[in-house]
């Protein structure tokens, strides 16, 4: 068996899409109201992918990312766990694809 | 470094406590393929895949009601209190989210101090779930595992499609691993290639498809059978060399194989193509089908049942298939 002594969180690395929705661009909503909004929930504006992306060019930009900074080996990576409740697909997983 | 941290006693291991599993009732069989399909002989489909008839989950039913059933099952004779952590394979969950463990702790009212997460994974899912749990009990993050399986291919296969309806299966499967002085799961071989993912896949309602259904009616599975089989025979035998020879054994130290029941088929061509004993070799789905991430748990429970394993057994378990997705392991029964 493999004894470990410790383990740390070596690097992380985010992705965000371009495009960025701003809650003062919301339809449906006054000005007052819109305000209020900002204020309570203190967001400004949100990236939200285009009809093109998926869950899977994020991480995988991310990981590109990751593995510049770091200038880890991508063969050191033993195992990739992707966290998502929006897959790509039904099936197969998307850390396969 | 710290050396006198860790001693034998501090190292937790871990293995497999117990296992059920649960078919729905409704059966489809040979001779109602046959019916529909008239070209299809039910004898040669038999004689050919290795399967007379699967169980196929009802409309209402889904794969966290039969992991639920398989679970019920567990705790007829476990306390259910004892659970720190549910892990529940499936590609057919009840929803995008939230997450099938989550509900399944609700359903079966385990305690609420307790991990739960659901992992997509197909046939290779078992072995999976098997590592994770020793990883979790090995790193003293829990003791006692419910690791469940729960498909429901069937909803993702076409009414027209004989060679999916006549091959997947729908069923559920529970096993709980605990922590042991010795260690009866033993090392781990992992394999992925997304290059295959085209070749078993589910395409509509998909995020890369925007959620939009173009002609079908539902999401519709698709298998490459060729491509799924040249797949298999290139990658497996490799594996199960690597997996005997990291676990310091010979072939012949292995008292029995379960493999990942895809077909008779393709079982027996991997059989002779390795050279293995067919007698130390599980084939049998007769009744069960190709019901993914569940064949192997189903496979080591009636095994048991049957005595075909005892107590001191090595037994190798190998899972393939969708992703590309491929593990392995030999654990001591």
């Amino acid at each position: 068996m493999i004894k470990i002594e410790g383990i740390k969180l070596s690097c992380i690395s985010c992705c965000v899409p371009d495009r960025y929705e701003f809650n003062k661009d919301l339809p449906d909503f006054d000005e007052e109201r819109k305000q209020k909004i900002i204020e309570s929930t203190g967001v400004v504006s949100r990236p939200v992918v285009d009809a093109t992306q998926c869950t899977s060019d994020l991480v995988y930009q991310a990981t590109v990312n990751l593995i510049k900074q770091t200038g880890i080996d991508p063969d050191q990576i033993g195992v990739m766990i992707l966290v998502t409740q929006t897959p790509d697909y039904i099936l197969p997983a998307t850390s396969c694809i | 470094m710290n050396i006198s941290k860790l001693t034998g006693k501090d190292i937790m291991s871990a293995k497999i406590k117990q296992v059920e599993y649960y078919l729905p009732e409704r059966i489809l069989t040979n001779a109602e393929l046959e019916k529909a399909y008239p070209q299809w002989s039910a004898a040669k489909l038999e004689k050919k895949i290795g399967i007379k008839q699967r169980h196929i989950a009802g409309p209402e039913e889904t794969s966290l009601d039969l992991a639920t059933n398989a679970a019920k099952k567990i705790f007829k004779k476990e306390d259910k209190d004892l659970i720190d952590f549910v892990l529940f394979c499936t590609q057919s969950p009840d929803y995008l989210l939230p997450t099938s463990a989550c509900l399944l702790q609700t359903r079966l009212g385990l305690k609420t101090d307790i991990g739960a997460l659901d992992f997509n994974l197909g046939c290779s899912g078992y072995v999976y779930g098997l590592a994770i749990a020793k990883g979790l009990i090995n790193a003293q993050l829990c003791k006692n595992v419910l690791l469940v399986t729960g498909e429901t291919y069937s909803k993702f296969i076409a009414e027209d499609d004989i060679s999916n309806r006549s091959i997947f299966g729908d069923a559920g499967t529970a096993t709980i691993i605990t922590y042991s002085d010795e260690d009866m799961l033993g090392e781990f071989i992992f394999g992925t290639d997304g290059n295959g993912a085209e070749n078993l896949i589910v395409k509509g309602l998909s995020a890369r498809n925007s959620y939009t259904l173009k002609d079908q009616e539902k999401p519709t599975l698709y298998m490459n059978g060729p491509e799924i089989f040249n797949f298999t025979i290139d990658t497996i035998p490799p594996m199960l060399q690597k997996v005997i020879a990291k676990n310091k054994l010979q072939a012949n130290d292995v008292d029995y194989f379960i493999l990942h029941q895809a077909n008779k088929y393709i079982l027996e061509f991997l059989i002779s193509e390795i050279g293995l004993d067919t007698g130390k070799c599980h084939i049998d789905m007769l009744n069960y089908g190709n019901t993914v991430s569940n064949t192997i748990p189903i496979a080591l429970k009636d095994s048991l049942d049957q005595s075909k394993i005892n107590n001191g057994d090595k037994v190798l378990l190998a899972g393939f298939g969708v992703g590309y997705s491929w593990g392995s392991t030999i654990i001591t029964i």
